[in-house]
C-alpha cells in the first residue's frame, strides 16, 4: 500500500462556528494524497479549496473529522500546539505570497523562517542561500531589497523562504496568478523540479494546462465536497464531470477533439498537452509524406 | 471613432535619475471599446494605467481623459468618471460586509440610503454574488474577492473601467461570464473597458491590443491580428494563444504550415484536409 502524506477523514469545517455568523465550508470530506505524488486541487472559485489547504497545513481546526499529515493526526479537540505540529514538515506557499515580504535584504527576509524555528544563525544563513539557489536567485539578489525586485522575482524570493524550511509537503494556492508567462513557467520548472526530488505537491489552480502537464493526481472540490480523484486523464475524458463543475478542457484537448470530430484520424487516446497533441500531428503529417 | 483618453510622450520615472518605466508614449484609446494593454511584469503597463486614472503625475509629456487634460484642476473630475479595480482586492476592502463594501463608493458620493441599496443589490446579482451580500469580505475566496471589488466598481457606474489583472484569480467559467458581463454593460452604458494582463487568455473578449515593452509602446492593433503574431508575442516574453504554439511546435518538428493559417479554426481545417 502507498504511503500517504495527508488523509482527512469525514471532515466537516464551519467558519465561526457556533456563532451567528457560522458558515459551513466543508461537509464530511475524505480525502488522500500519496507521498511523493503531484496533486492538482481544482474547482470553482469558493468550492472549499483554500479552506482544505488550511486545515492541511494546521492554520484551521476540522469542525468534525480527523486530519492527518505525515503522521500527526488533528481533530476537533485538539489544542493550537498540536496543530502547529501539522506545520512542522509542510510548507505553504500562499496566494500572492510577496505581500508578505518585509525584511531590508533578501537573504534576511529567507532566513526569517528558520531563525524562527529555533536553527543558529549560520545554519539558517545556509538554508537560506541554498533556498534562492533552488529558486534561480543568484548571490547577487542576497543583499538586495526585496521590494526593488520585479514581481516575479519578488515571489521567488517569498518561495524560497517557504522552501528554507525543507517541507516535504509543498502547497501552493495559485502561485502563478498575476505572472507574465516567462514568470509563470519558472515557477512551475521550479516546483516540477522540487517534485522529481521527492517533496509532495498540492497545487490549488484554476489552469487546466498545469493541470495536464504537471499533475500526476487531480482533486476536484465543489460546494464544499469531494466531486472527483483521479488523474488528469480520466477527468479529461469525463465531459458531464467537467461541466457539473464549471472545468474546462485545456486547449490541447480541445484542439484534439475538435480534430477528431473533423475526421482526422489521431493515435492512442486524447491529447492532454501541446507536445503530446504536436508529436502526434507530426508523425501523421510525415506519414502521409511518405505515401505520396 | 472618438478618442476617450489620448496620450502624448507621455512619459514616468520613478526616481529622478532612475529608468524611465515609461518613455515617451503616444497613443489613442477609443471610446466604447474594449482596449487590453499588454506586456511582461514590468513592461510599464501598470504604470501606464495609473497615469490614466491620475495616480501618478507624468513626469514629463501628457495626456487627455474624457476630454479633459490631465491637470490639479481636471483629476477629480476625470477619476469621477473611471472606475479602477486593482489586481489585488484586498487592497480595495473597506467594509465590514460585502454589502457595506460595494455601498462605500455610493455613500462618498451622497446617494440617497433607498437608492443606494438597490444599486448594491443591482451589481452584487451582476457579478453572481447577491447571496454573499451579508457575508465579511474576509471569508471570500480570491476569486470571490475579485468579483465583489468589480461589483463596487461597477456601482459607480463609470464610463471607462480599469481592470488591472483583475480576474487573475477566476476560475475558467467564472471568467467567461464575467468577460459575458462586460461585453454586455460595455454596450448597454457604452463604457469603454481598459484592460491590463499579460495573459493572453484575458484579451479574448477586447477589440483591440495595445503592447507596451520596457516602457516602450511596440505594437497597436485589431485584437485578433495581434494575437496571430506568435514569435513577436513570445520574443516579447509573452505567451501566444494556442494555435500561435502549436504552429511553432509543428515548425519545430519540420511542417511547414501555410501563413494564412492564423487561427483555430482555419488550423482544425488544414489539417482536416491534410490528414483526413
Amino acid at each position: 500500500m502507498a504511503l500517504c502524506t495527508v488523509k482527512l477523514n469525514q471532515v466537516d469545517f464551519t467558519y465561526q462556528f457556533g456563532t451567528p455568523f457560522a458558515h459551513q465550508a466543508l461537509f464530511d470530506l475524505s480525502l488522500k494524497i500519496e507521498h511523493g505524488s503531484y496533486t492538482a486541487v481544482v474547482g470553482p472559485t469558493g468550492s472549499g479549496k483554500s479552506t482544505i489547504m488550511q486545515l492541511i497545513d494546521g492554520l484551521l481546526r476540522p469542525t468534525k473529522g480527523t486530519v492527518s499529515v505525515n503522521g500527526v493526526t488533528v481533530s476537533p479537540s485538539s489544542s493550537l500546539r498540536q496543530l502547529a505540529a501539522l506545520r512542522a514538515t509542510t510548507g505553504f506557499v500562499f496566494q500572492l505570497p510577496e505581500k508578505q515580504l518585509f525584511a531590508e535584504t533578501v537573504i534576511e527576509d529567507v532566513m526569517f523562517g528558520p531563525l524562527n524555528n529555533g536553527q543558529s544563525a549560520s545554519a539558517a544563513r545556509e538554508n537560506a542561500c541554498q533556498a534562492l539557489q533552488q529558486v534561480g536567485l543568484g548571490k547577487e539578489f542576497e543583499q538586495q531589497s526585496p521590494f526593488d525586485l520585479s514581481g516575479g522575482q519578488m515571489r521567488r524570493v517569498a518561495i524560497a523562504g517557504v522552501l528554507a524550511m525543507k517541507p516535504t509537503l509543498l502547497i501552493l494556492d495559485e502561485p502563478t496568478a498575476g505572472l507574465d508567462s516567462q514568470g509563470a513557467r519558472q515557477i512551475l520548472e521550479l516546483v516540477d523540479r522540487l517534485h522529481q526530488q521527492g517533496t509532495t505537491i498540492l497545487l490549488v489552480t484554476h489552469h487546466m494546462e498545469q493541470v495536464a502537464t504537471y499533475a500526476d493526481q487531480v482533486v476536484v472540490i465543489n460546494h464544499g465536497r469531494l466531486a472527483f480523484q483521479g488523474t488528469p486523464r480520466k477527468l479529461f475524458a469525463d465531459r458531464k464531470l467537467l461541466a457539473e463543475n464549471s472545468l474546462r478542457w485545456p486547449a490541447a484537448v480541445s484542439f484534439d477533439h475538435a480534430l477528431r470530430d473533423g475526421g482526422v484520424h489521431l493515435p492512442g487516446p486524447v491529447s492532454l498537452s501541446l507536445d503530446e497533441l504536436a508529436d502526434k500531428l507530426a508523425t501523421q503529417l510525415k506519414g502521409r509524406d511518405q505515401d505520396e | 471613432m472618438a478618442a476617450i483618453v489620448t496620450t502624448k510622450d507621455l512619459t514616468y520615472r520613478y526616481t529622478t535619475d532612475g529608468k524611465a518605466a515609461l518613455d515617451k508614449v503616444s497613443l489613442t484609446i477609443p471610446a466604447g471599446q474594449w482596449t487590453a494593454i499588454i506586456g511582461h511584469n514590468g513592461s510599464g503597463k501598470s504604470t501606464l494605467a495609473r497615469l490614466i486614472d491620475g495616480l501618478l503625475a507624468p513626469t514629463t509629456g501628457s495626456l487627455t481623459v474624457a476630454g479633459m487634460p490631465m491637470d490639479d484642476e481636471h483629476v477629480v473630475a476625470i477619476r469621477h468618471r473611471i472606475g479602477y479595480v486593482f489586481q489585488n482586492p484586498d487592497n480595495q476592502f473597506i467594509g465590514t460586509t460585502v454589502g457595506e463594501d460595494v455601498a462605500f463608493g455610493l455613500e462618498n458620493h451622497q446617494v440617497p440610503r433607498e437608492k443606494m441599496q438597490e444599486i448594491v443589490e443591482q451589481s452584487l446579482d451582476l457579478v453572481g454574488m447577491s447571496q454573499m451580500i451579508d457575508e465579511q469580505p474576509a471569508s471570500l475566496s480570491g476569486g470571490q474577492k475579485q468579483r465583489v471589488a468589480l461589483a463596487g466598481v461597477l456601482a459607480m457606474e463609470p464610463d471607462i473601467l480599469i481592470l488591472d489583472e483583475a480576474t487573475s484569480m477566476l476560475d475558467p467559467a467564472g471568467r467567461e461570464q464575467i468577460d459575458r458581463l462586460l461585453l454586455k454593460l460595455q454596450r448597454e452604458r457604452q463604457m469603454t473597458i481598459i484592460s491590463i494582463t499579460h495573459d493572453v487568455v484575458e484579451t479574448l473578449a477586447a477589440d483591440s491590443i495595445i503592447i507596451i515593452n520596457d516602457g516602450h509602446l511596440v505594437k497597436q492593433g485589431p485584437a485578433d491580428e495581434v494575437l496571430s503574431d506568435a514569435v513577436g508575442l513570445l520574443q516579447l516574453g509573452l505567451a501566444a494563444p494556442f494555435v500561435g504554439r502549436l504552429r511553432l511546435a509543428l515548425e519545430k518538428r519540420g511542417i511547414k504550415v501555410p501563413a494564412k493559417v492564423t487561427d483555430g479554426q482555419r488550423m482544425v481545417e488544414w489539417l482536416c484536409a491534410q490528414l483526413s
